[in-house]
């Protein structure tokens, strides 16, 4: 298989890497390649594209499709009161805010647990497949998703929050408790996962891999 | 130590692209001409705001971690939550790896933050270089995406919520504080540029001589 980040000799036009110059990933300082092998003036390790990008970004992103199973599955806290258990996973939780008339906040947490994650894992998919294969959508709108899943990231960590508050301050012994439950080390750990995945990605492969087509193209046609 | 003869050019770090360096209009922004991310942001040249701002952030932040974020209170009861406190009670409940996600996000992470630009920045503006500069710059990026400040603010709004039909739960002193902190960061990382610290980096004690054009350049396709 042929992936865009092991064929080195095809960078996007205008590209700094097509002139052997690059930004420094760290403090962006525009270096020639071929005379440093770290950047003189913050230290950073030079290279033209993220290594093994490609590799890394479906590591972490294969890690995280297998733990949204029980990440979802799996109740993530369960409350006893008055001698009475409840487990809740994180869907069930949605739910009981919405039939309680929180209807605001139970979309806020819906957003955050339910779109955000399988967002983030669809949007990653996209942008593999898009580089590696065939192009879902053109590369500037490639871009926007790019960023999109990197701004959103973050905001599925709420439900770990509310899980942790709620086991703190519940704790009333016999008569209200909360106790954390498994689905919520998976849940977390999904979190962390597709941001580890969009970090190991290389936005520049969108345009690399446009590259690349048109000299297959090219060499299909003579 | 020199600028880079390469340093009339900017290079897009989402695409990629090679793009000749011109000003930053003030209070604007630059974008890369093909891909539209953001290269640059208009960023005062002197660091006394951005001084400012992390040490405000510091004191708001230790305020936070020190005070409860929240309060339950049933029958005769009452509980207390500080983040440390729930980032321990996970461990005691057998599930330290999720306790630690909360540690390390919500307080370790921040503190780190706020610290290292602490650290970066203070001794600039007082003219010398802080020990381990380089090493600590590189660390900014990473550790301004694991800070989680401003979804800590939100989780602590829905679990209000949550708790709010089975006793009475306010939010604490820790709460305001960390909403301050979230705001302080937030105008930081608004007011400061990666391009301004090396410049007074690199300027070193002449830093109070004009330094025209060190600052946000860009824009103007190459090909």
């Amino acid at each position: 298989m042929t992936t865009a980040d092991e064929r080195t000799s095809a960078f996007s036009p205008g590209s700094a890497a097509s002139a052997g110059l690059t930004g420094c990933h760290a403090c962006g300082l525009v270096l020639p390649v071929a005379e440093h092998s770290h950047c003189p003036r913050c230290g950073s390790s030079v290279h033209l594209r993220k290594p093994a990008s490609l590799a890394r970004c479906w590591a972490f992103l294969l890690a995280a499709l297998v733990l949204y199973i029980p990440a979802n599955i799996l109740p993530i806290m369960e409350t006893t009161s008055f001698g009475d258990t409840q487990s809740n996973t994180i869907m069930s939780g949605i739910i009981v805010l919405w039939n309680n008339g929180s209807w605001g906040i139970a979309l806020i947490v819906f957003v955050a647990s339910m779109v955000v994650p399988l967002g983030k894992l669809l949007a990653l998919l996209v942008l593999l497949i898009s580089v590696q294969r065939s192009p879902l959508a053109n590369a500037k709108q490639l871009a926007r998703l790019y960023r999109l899943v990197e701004l959103v990231g973050k905001w599925s960590m709420l439900d770990v929050y509310v899980v942790a508050l709620l086991a703190t301050l519940v704790r009333f012994d016999i008569f209200m408790s909360v106790h954390v439950d498994s689905g919520a080390l998976a849940f977390g750990a999904v979190v962390v996962l597709t941001m580890l995945s969009a970090q190991a990605f290389d936005p520049r492969l969108i345009w690399d891999s446009l590259q690349i087509r048109s000299q297959v193209r090219q060499s299909g046609d003579a | 130590m020199n600028r880079s003869k390469h340093a009339d050019h900017i290079v897009c770090h989402e695409c990629d692209l090679l793009q000749r360096a011109r000003a930053v209009p003030r209070g604007g922004s630059l974008r890369c001409a093909r891909c539209d991310a953001l290269l640059l942001r208009w960023a005062a040249d002197n660091l006394d705001v951005p001084v400012a701002l992390a040490l405000a952030a510091a004191a708001t932040f230790l305020i936070a971690n020190i005070f409860p974020v929240m309060t339950l209170e049933f029958q005769a009861s009452r509980m207390d939550a500080t983040l440390l406190a729930a980032a321990w009670q996970l461990r005691a409940q057998d599930e330290t790896l999720v306790g630690v996600l909360v540690f390390v996000t919500a307080v370790l992470a921040p503190a780190a933050l706020i610290g290292v630009l602490l650290w970066l920045l203070l001794p600039l503006r007082l003219g010398f270089r802080a020990p381990g500069f380089a090493l600590l710059f590189r660390a900014l990026m990473a550790l301004s995406s694991w800070a989680m400040v401003e979804v800590l603010m939100l989780g602590v709004v829905v679990a209000l919520v949550k708790l709010g039909d089975m006793a009475t739960a306010s939010a604490g002193i820790g709460m305001w504080a960390y909403a301050v902190t979230m705001l302080l960061l937030t105008l930081l990382s608004s007011s400061l540029q990666g391009s301004v610290i090396w410049a007074h980096y690199e300027n070193g004690m002449h830093r109070r001589e004009a330094t025209p054009g060190l600052v946000g350049d860009v824009v103007e396709t190459h090909s």
